[in-house]
């Protein structure tokens, strides 16, 4: 157990940065004031003052591509099916899965917009209005002390895949990697033991990392992973590039 | 139904209330004020983030915040009354959870829950309270090991008239809302033979604070001996709860005017740990006496911290305890 922790009422009003793909989320967002993400991938905190868009590279050669310019005030969170939320696609293959729809006050521009300049990948990002309204470069944003957040940049660095917060049978797992004939589950605690089989579901091997590794040893729990995935005859989902640091 | 073991060996949960520490940024509920329009959804988010992080720390036992539903029996703001039917989704989805992880979840109102007031409509206020605070559980789908915790309230200078009215009054509430109704022992008056008094007229179990018992104990009731009692009038299908915390005994230092004064510890207040071998003595002794399993509330200032600091403690210097304690 670490000896030291960080004021936990540093946060007073927290930002949770969402990823827009699309000009039709960012449009809805504006004109009728809401959001969504879907349950099953939604980061582990979803809760916060506002919500910010990073609009990726999608949005072309508009001057907002690949910012962060615009975020709002969170009213309200509901959890509704897809069929629900976007009737007009009701016959949509994840119609049944359930969607936070997070009900937004007017969006605001920064007036500082904040570029990611050397991410090219984002996932969500939980951070403070105090860091968004001053960062420079989307890098600044993310907390320190946010283990799950280091490992998951690491690993998407890494060309990997890393699916957040699926369940292996009963066991929750932090971040999840597909393998041949399963799942490497990631679960971030502070249990003593590193590796142990998955008892209770089929295709799942689990590793555990102590959280506190992550901030003492990146590159050792990188190379865990690589160990783990070399095991279990390799990640399906590397993408060509630069590989896993082993 | 969440149960603990019963069978050959006591087996000991630790929980923690409401505020996360070990985790910044965690919220437990939306405290924003009325003119911001907070809403039970914004506290289910919190709730469902605070979930992620119990599972993370192996934590099967939490007391959520009582204002998880902002408002939600004001008399003079209506807006806010609709909450739960509002939320019913959520409520499910975060019940499922709480079942999905075996966290045992309940509830503690704040002190203006007094049954036992003099004056009737405050009485109904109360009741209404709890009626609230039983819906939202409903809500959840929580089992009945969701308890509601409550004190007597104030003695208004007559003890026996106050234990009276509180039995009279707990008898009057619906049953769906008097079967989540547990009674704890008071620091300065409502002594656990007060409570045991209300226990018989109305079959509320008692939850044991051993801290409480320290400050008020007019009969001279060993800790164990107090501790067994307060476990009997639990029925056999719920696991019983107990209060534990330490005693402050360092200063405090306020500011008044903008002049320092150093303030004395008080017995009834609590610290921010847990005094490591005064509870490690009650569990091992609990243990030894073979009683059943029961779950602990640390009501330390250190919340989450504290109690994964008594674990590690535990595991140091109690290890044959350890096994029983999680």
């Amino acid at each position: 157990m670490s000896q030291e922790y960080t004021d936990p009422y540093h946060l007073k009003r927290t930002v949770l940065v969402a990823v827009v793909n699309n000009r039709a989320d960012l449009r809805r967002a504006a004109s009728e004031g809401w959001y969504r993400i879907p349950q099953r991938r939604a980061p582990r905190r979803v809760g916060a003052d506002y919500l910010a868009f990073y609009q990726t590279s999608a949005f072309g050669s508009e001057t907002e591509a690949r910012t962060i310019s615009y975020y709002a005030a969170v009213r309200r969170y509901q959890l509704l099916a897809r069929a629900e939320l976007m009737p007009e696609e009701a016959d949509h293959a994840r119609a049944e899965e359930y969607y936070f729809r997070i009900e937004l006050g007017p969006l605001m521009r920064l007036a500082q917009p904040v570029p990611a300049t050397t991410f090219k990948r984002l996932t969500f990002i939980h951070t403070t209005l105090e860091r968004l309204l001053s960062a420079k470069d989307v890098k600044e944003l993310r907390l320190e002390g946010e283990p799950f957040q280091a490992l998951w940049s690491a690993l998407r660095a890494s060309r990997l895949r890393p699916l957040p917060n699926r369940l292996a049978g009963e066991w929750p797992v932090d971040i999840a990697l597909r393998v041949r004939n399963g799942y490497l589950g990631i679960r971030l605690d502070e249990a003593s033991d590193m590796r142990e089989a998955s008892e209770p579901a089929d295709r799942w091997t689990i590793l555990r990392i102590p959280e506190s590794q992550i901030a003492a040893d990146l590159e050792g729990c990188l190379r865990a992973v690589g160990a783990a995935l070399v095991d279990l005859g390799g990640s399906l989902d590397a993408k060509p590039g630069r590989e896993i640091a082993l | 139904m969440l149960v603990c073991r019963m069978a050959n060996e006591t087996r000991i949960r630790l929980g923690f209330p409401v505020k996360v520490l070990g985790a910044a940024g965690l919220r437990s509920h939306d405290s924003r004020r009325w003119q911001n329009q907070p809403h039970l959804s914004v506290s289910l988010v919190y709730l469902r983030d605070i979930f992620l992080y119990l599972e993370r720390s192996a934590i099967r036992f939490y007391r959520m915040a009582g204002q998880l539903a902002p408002y939600l029996t004001h008399p003079d703001l209506p807006a806010f009354h609709g909450q739960l039917e509002e939320c019913s989704t959520e409520l499910a989805a975060i019940g499922d959870m709480a079942r999905q992880q075996r966290v045992r979840l309940t509830l503690h109102p704040g002190f203006y829950v007094q049954l036992s007031h003099p004056d009737p409509e405050l009485a109904a206020r109360s009741s209404r309270e709890l009626a609230a605070a039983t819906a939202l559980l409903d809500g959840m789908g929580l089992d009945a090991a969701s308890v509601v915790v409550v004190h007597v309230g104030g003695g208004h200078e007559n003890v026996p008239a106050a234990l009276d009215r509180f039995a009279r009054t707990a008898n009057l509430l619906p049953d769906g809302v008097r079967r989540r109704l547990v009674l704890e022992n008071g620091d300065r008056q409502f002594s656990l033979r007060d409570v045991l008094w209300v226990h018989r007229r109305t079959g509320i179990p008692v939850v044991l604070d051993t801290l409480h018992h320290r400050c008020h104990n007019p009969d001279a009731i060993p800790q164990l001996d107090a501790l067994k009692i307060a476990l009997a009038t639990w029925p056999e299908d719920i696991c019983p709860k107990i209060h534990v915390s330490s005693p402050r005994t360092a200063v405090r230092t306020l500011f008044r005017d903008g002049e320092a004064r150093v303030q004395m510890p008080l017995a009834h207040q609590h610290s921010d740990f847990l005094h490591p071998f005064e509870v490690i003595d009650l569990l091992q002794a609990a243990v030894s006496a073979q009683l059943r399993s029961f779950d602990v509330m640390l009501e330390a200032k250190g919340k989450d911290v504290a109690l994964l600091r008594l674990r590690e403690q535990i595991g140091r210097y109690a290890p044959e305890l350890a096994r029983q304690v999680h």
